[in-house]
C-alpha cells in the first residue's frame, strides 16, 4: 500500500541497457518510492538479460546464433513480444525501422556479442523480401540477426510504467533512460514535466523546451555513437535501404508519443527518412517530432508547436 | 288295213361308255371349275372383307402408333427427370452438410453473443471519463528549469 505524502520528491540513478537510468517520483512515502524504484531495476535487467545484443549470454544473442538456420526457437514471453514489436513497427514504418541491421553494425564495427554473421551482409540482401521475424506456434525463426537496440529502450519504459501503475496506479513520476523519457502525472510543482531537446550537434544548451504531460519522448541523433571506419565517419542509425548510415541531412529527431517504444521507432523511421521526407510523414502521422536538419535550425511539427515553450533560436 | 309289226327297236343305251369314261374327266373339270369359282369368290369375299377391316382398324393402328410415340416422349421427359431429380438430390445433401456446418457456427456465435451479452450486462451504463487536459505552451524568452533531458544514447 502506498502512502500518499504530498512535497516529497524522491530521486534514484542507476545505470541500465547501458545508459544512464533516473526515476523522479513525489508525493509518495518512501517505502512505495523504494518499491517502485525495484520494480523498475527488475524490468530492466530481465530487458537486459533477454534483449541486450552485447551480452553473450542473453536470448536474443542465442537466437541471433540460430539466424538463418530454418530452426524455429522458443523464446520467453518478454523476447516473444519485443519480436513482435519490432516486426509490427517494421510494417508500419514502411520498412524505415528494421531491427536486421545487426550484421551491418557489425560490419561497421559496432560490434555486440558475437554471431558468427560472417556472410551476414550477403544474407541480408538476399532474404530482403522474406519476413525477416517469423513466428510460429513453436517459438520465432529469424532470417537474419537482429538489433533490438532500436526498440528494446522503449520496450523497457513501457513494461517498467506497467510495473509501476500496478504498484501505484495514481503515481506521479519521470523515469529516464539513455534519453528516452516516460512521464505520468503532474512535475513535482505542479503543471507538466518541463522536457529539454538536446542540441545533437554537441551544444551545452538544449535546443528546446517542451511540456509534457503524460506519455513518452525519445530521440535518435548522431550525437553519440559516430566513430570512424574505412576512413570515414559512420554512426548507429542504419538506412535498411542502403545498409548503410542513415545519410538523409538530419542531425536528430525527438519524437513525442503516448508509447515510449513508439516514440523510439518513430524517432529512427524519422531520421532515416530524411530531412525531405520526414516533414510530410510527420504531419501525415500526427506527431510531435522535432528535427534539427544539418544545414538549418529546430524545424517541428504542429502538434510539437503546441507543446513547445522555448526555442533557443527565438530566444 | 294290216298292221305289220313294227319291230320293235331296243332302246339304245344312251350314256356313258364303260370303255371311254370321258364323263369322268368332265366332271372333273366342271368339279375344279366349279371349285376355282368358288375359291375365287371366297377369296374375294375374304380379300374385300380384309381390306375392310384394315380399313376400319387404321384409326386405331394410328392411335396406337401416335400413343406409342408419346409413351416414348414420356419415358425420355421421365429418364430426364430422374437425372434432374438424382442431381437435386445431390445438391441438397451438400446443402445440407452447409446448412449443418453453418448451423455449428451459429451456436458457437450464439455462445459467444452470450459471452458477449454477459459481459455488456456488466458493464456500467455510465463511464466517468478523466477531464482532458490540452497544453498549448506559452512561449517563454528564458529557458525554463528542466526535469530531464532527451537526447540520444546510441541504441
Amino acid at each position: 500500500m502506498t502512502v500518499a505524502l504530498p512535497g516529497f520528491v524522491h530521486r534514484f540513478e542507476a545505470r541500465a541497457l547501458g545508459s544512464p537510468l533516473r526515476f523522479i517520483v513525489h508525493d509518495v512515502d518512501r517505502r512505495s518510492t523504494e518499491r517502485l524504484w525495484d520494480e523498475v531495476l527488475a524490468e530492466f535487467a530481465a530487458v537486459d538479460a533477454s534483449l541486450s545484443r552485447f551480452r553473450d549470454d542473453s536470448e536474443i544473442t542465442r537466437l541471433n546464433r540460430y539466424a538463418r538456420s530454418d530452426r524455429t526457437l522458443p523464446v520467453s514471453r518478454r523476447l516473444s513480444r519485443a519480436l513482435v514489436a519490432a516486426d509490427r513497427a517494421r510494417r508500419v514504418t514502411g520498412g524505415r525501422f528494421d531491427s536486421t541491421v545487426l550484421a551491418d553494425l557489425d560490419r561497421l564495427g559496432y560490434r555486440g556479442a558475437d554471431v558468427d554473421q560472417a556472410t551476414g551482409q550477403a544474407a541480408s540482401r538476399a532474404a530482403g523480401s522474406l519476413r525477416p521475424i517469423a513466428r510460429s506456434a513453436d517459438g520465432f525463426r529469424l532470417t537474419d540477426p537482429i538489433d533490438l537496440g532500436g526498440i528494446g529502450k522503449g520496450l523497457a519504459l513501457r513494461w517498467a510504467t506497467a510495473r509501476i501503475e500496478r504498484v501505484c496506479q495514481d503515481a506521479a513520476f519521470l523515469l529516464e533512460a539513455g534519453g528516452d523519457i516516460v512521464a505520468q502525472g503532474p512535475a513535482p510543482e505542479g503543471g507538466p514535466w518541463l522536457i529539454g531537446i538536446e542540441d545533437p550537434a554537441g551544444g551545452s544548451r538544449p535546443v528546446a523546451v517542451a511540456l509534457h504531460e503524460a506519455g513518452a519522448v525519445a530521440t535518435s541523433s548522431v550525437r553519440i555513437a559516430r566513430w570512424r571506419a574505412d576512413g570515414r565517419d559512420v554512426h548507429h542509425l542504419i538506412d535498411p535501404t542502403t545498409r548503410e548510415p542513415a545519410d538523409g541531412g538530419l542531425l536528430g529527431v525527438t519524437v513525442a508519443h503516448r508509447d515510449p517504444a513508439w516514440a523510439e521507432v518513430w524517432s529512427k523511421a524519422l531520421f532515416v527518412a530524411g530531412s525531405r521526407a520526414i516533414g510530410d510523414l510527420a504531419r501525415a502521422r500526427g506527431l510531435a517530432a522535432w528535427w534539427i536538419p544539418t544545414d538549418g535550425p529546430l524545424e517541428m511539427t504542429p502538434a510539437a508547436r503546441q507543446v513547445t515553450t522555448w526555442v533557443a533560436a527565438e530566444s | 288295213m294290216t298292221d305289220r309289226p313294227v319291230p320293235v327297236r331296243q332302246p339304245t343305251a344312251v350314256g356313258p361308255s364303260p370303255r371311254h369314261p370321258w364323263h369322268l374327266g368332265t366332271y372333273l373339270g366342271v368339279s375344279i371349275g366349279a371349285y376355282a369359282v368358288l375359291l375365287g369368290g371366297v377369296t374375294s369375299a375374304q380379300s374385300d372383307a380384309d381390306a375392310a377391316l384394315i380399313e376400319a382398324r387404321r384409326p386405331g393402328v394410328e392411335a396406337a402408333a401416335a400413343l406409342h410415340a408419346a409413351h416414348d416422349r414420356l419415358e425420355l421427359d421421365v429418364a430426364r427427370i430422374a437425372a434432374h431429380y438424382t442431381d437435386a438430390a445431390r445438391t441438397y445433401e451438400r446443402l445440407a452438410e452447409r446448412v449443418a456446418g453453418l448451423d455449428a457456427s451459429l451456436v458457437d456465435l450464439a455462445a459467444t453473443v452470450a459471452e458477449v451479452d454477459g459481459s455488456a450486462a456488466s458493464l456500467p451504463t455510465r463511464v466517468a471519463l478523466p477531464a482532458v487536459r490540452r497544453t498549448v505552451a506559452a512561449p517563454v524568452a528564458v529557458m525554463p528549469a528542466l526535469h530531464a533531458t532527451t537526447g540520444a544514447s546510441g541504441g
